[in-house]
């Protein structure tokens, strides 16, 4: 049974005027032990996704699906205490901007030991109890790569930079051994050598202890070098979703193939300083967003039939929704 | 191959006041020297608090250097020992794109004044000259002419990346420097962005010196790699080199960091 369950997933924005659709019936499901990728530009609605999934939505959003569930328990339906405890104990949630989802009173050591829940301290005296919080904190810091433990915990949010913020929004979301991981963008700006970093240690923790990670991102090369699965959204649609393997040998939507295209390092016989295939035109606003199958305008194989939003059609487990796929010929 | 800017001996220190108890911080770039030659794209790569950003700065001109000197073609373009005045043509040399350049770009006032203070403060030109030159300017970084009337918030992220690089690219420099330039955006943005300054580069015969952590986009576009580490050049050679035989330790834990990444041609099959 998969972890996570989202089918037709929308969520709409009322901005007094007019009501946008900017979720546009998801589908999206991350199994136990599966590093599913959800690949998307700014404006596609990862974030927005992420944000439904924890719950944390403002009053003028709707969320409608015909199934959101975790293990098996529907979690539109349930209470919200019960959802706060599952988000609590089961899914660890890595934001966007590290530094400003921190609570900029209280030093960081004492964030990360507010986050540890109670079952995973031992000792019964209060000192003993403190004594192996602490020991538990200073290790998953070190785990996620902060050697510094002394200053960065003493620290305040202002005062730290921002790839040691990633990783202790890392730590954080670690910190109560979650079943799920969802990670937004956790690798966003770090240079090289740490991103391996990072990447190496979600990796292994799925190998050792399965946990699920929801990867969001743009970074095409850290997404293939670690997920099994991979979701390509564009502007709140859901554009291609299968194998990781299968959707980098043959991708069948055009809107991934110029993703895959915007990397240089995937395509090994492009030579140096030669112009890169990409996709005309900018990503729309939501407030302007074209009719039907949103990469219309963008695309270099639209045609009449764009203009209705395309039917999601499968290929063994390979989804796409597109009406001419790059495995058909032009008509 | 002609030789466009020389840079010998450019020092930076930096040392905050010693404090009771507390260790002075000491900081210190260089003495670096390098060449750079017309058209060539440079690429500047190392880990965090390694002193890019700092060194791009010192060769615009945004922080001042302690010692050394920065010659751009014959001219002396900024010395400490002869502390000359910089001629009002010089400093059109070398224009530099921030590494945030949404937050570099006024919100206050419209993209045709924004691009009109570089050349009112730093050139002769009359007004509808100048106004013709933004028009040119903004249709060569393959945005419309009508755009001067935008202000910041109406623009995509593609189009205010485009903005920053007509605002480089006005006074005619002979080299642009650019900190990050395709960090933030998005990647078919990206690839439009490289697009347009390869094409950029080849009409105009731009030095381009860029800083990047992202290696596939280096290796694509960079001649000539320059590695740095701790305020030093620790390597620098052909882009080719760099890639396949580094010498140093931390070009090499770069190097196979990134090509860690880089899915080999036999796919490690996932479960």
């Amino acid at each position: 049974m998969p972890l996570l369950d989202i089918k037709n997933l929308t969520l709409e924005i009322d901005t007094g005027t007019q009501v946008i659709k900017a979720l546009d019936k998801i589908n999206l499901t991350v199994n136990s032990g599966e590093i599913r990728a959800l690949v998307g530009e700014s404006g596609s609605g990862k974030s927005l996704i992420v944000q439904a999934i924890s719950g944390a939505t403002p009053p003028n959003w709707s969320i409608t699906a015909d199934r959101m569930s975790w293990n098996g328990n529907n979690l539109l339906s349930m209470s919200e205490q019960k959802r706060r405890q599952i988000l609590r104990k089961d899914i660890g949630v890595v934001f966007q901007h590290s530094i400003a989802s921190l609570d900029p009173s209280v030093t960081l050591g004492e964030q990360l030991e507010e986050s540890l829940p109670d079952q995973l301290i031992e000792g019964s005296w209060f000192w003993q109890r403190a004594q192996s919080r602490r020991k538990v904190v200073i290790n998953t810091v070190h785990k996620v790569g902060i050697k510094d433990h002394e200053h960065y915990l003493r620290a305040y949010p202002h005062q730290i930079p921002t790839d040691i913020g990633q990783k202790l929004m890392l730590a954080m979301a670690l910190i109560s051994q979650p079943k799920m991981l969802i990670a937004d963008d956790p690798t966003r700006g770090m240079e090289t050598t740490t991103k391996v970093q990072v990447l190496k240690l979600l990796s292994r923790l799925n190998q050792t202890r399965s946990l699920g990670i929801l990867f969001v991102s743009h970074d095409l090369l850290a997404i293939a070098s670690m997920s099994h699965t991979m979701t390509v959204l564009y502007c709140g649609q859901t554009v291609e979703s299968g194998k990781m393997k299968h959707i980098r040998k043959r991708p069948l939507h055009p809107y991934t193939k110029a993703l895959m295209d915007s990397a240089p390092s995937f395509s090994k016989d492009l030579p140096p300083k030669s112009q890169l295939p990409t996709l005309a035109g900018t990503i729309p606003t939501l407030q302007h967003l074209p009719i039907g199958c949103r990469l219309g305008p963008r695309c270099p194989r639209a045609q009449r039939a764009c203009v209705n939003v395309p039917a999601v059609r499968k290929i063994h487990d390979h989804s796409y929704s597109c009406h001419f796929p790059l495995h058909r010929e032009k008509v | 191959m002609t030789q466009i800017l020389n840079v010998s001996g450019l020092t930076f220190r930096h040392s905050s006041k010693k404090r009771w108890l507390k260790k002075p911080e000491v900081f210190s770039l260089g003495p670096i020297d390098m060449q750079v030659t017309k058209g060539e794209t440079i690429a500047i790569i190392g880990q965090n608090r390694s002193g890019k950003s700092l060194l791009a700065k010192m060769l615009a001109g945004a922080v001042e250097p302690d010692e050394g000197h920065i010659q751009l073609q014959e001219e002396r373009y900024w010395s400490v020992k002869h502390r000359v005045a910089r001629k009002k043509a010089d400093i059109t040399g070398i224009r530099m794109i921030f590494q945030h350049n949404s937050e570099s770009i006024n919100p206050g006032i419209t993209v045709g004044q924004i691009l009109d203070e570089p050349l009112r403060l730093n050139s002769s030109m009359a007004e509808d000259e100048r106004k013709a030159l933004i028009g040119d300017t903004l249709v060569k970084v393959g945005l419309l002419r009508e755009h001067i009337y935008f202000y910041r918030h109406m623009l995509s992220d593609g189009q205010q990346q485009r903005v920053s690089l007509a605002k480089a690219i006005l006074p005619d420099p002979k080299v642009l420097i650019a900190d990050e330039p395709f960090a933030a955006l998005d990647p078919t943005i990206r690839s439009q962005t490289v697009n347009l300054i390869l094409q950029l580069q080849k009409e105009m015969g731009l030095s381009f010196i860029f800083i990047s952590h992202n290696l596939g986009i280096v290796r694509h576009i960079a001649d000539r790699v320059i590695v740095m580490d701790k305020g030093q050049i620790i390597e620098s050679g052909k882009t080719e080199t760099i890639f396949r035989w580094p010498q140093h330790e931390m070009t090499k834990k770069l190097v196979m960091s990134y090509q860690s990444l880089i899915p080999q041609q036999t796919m490690r099959e996932p479960d």
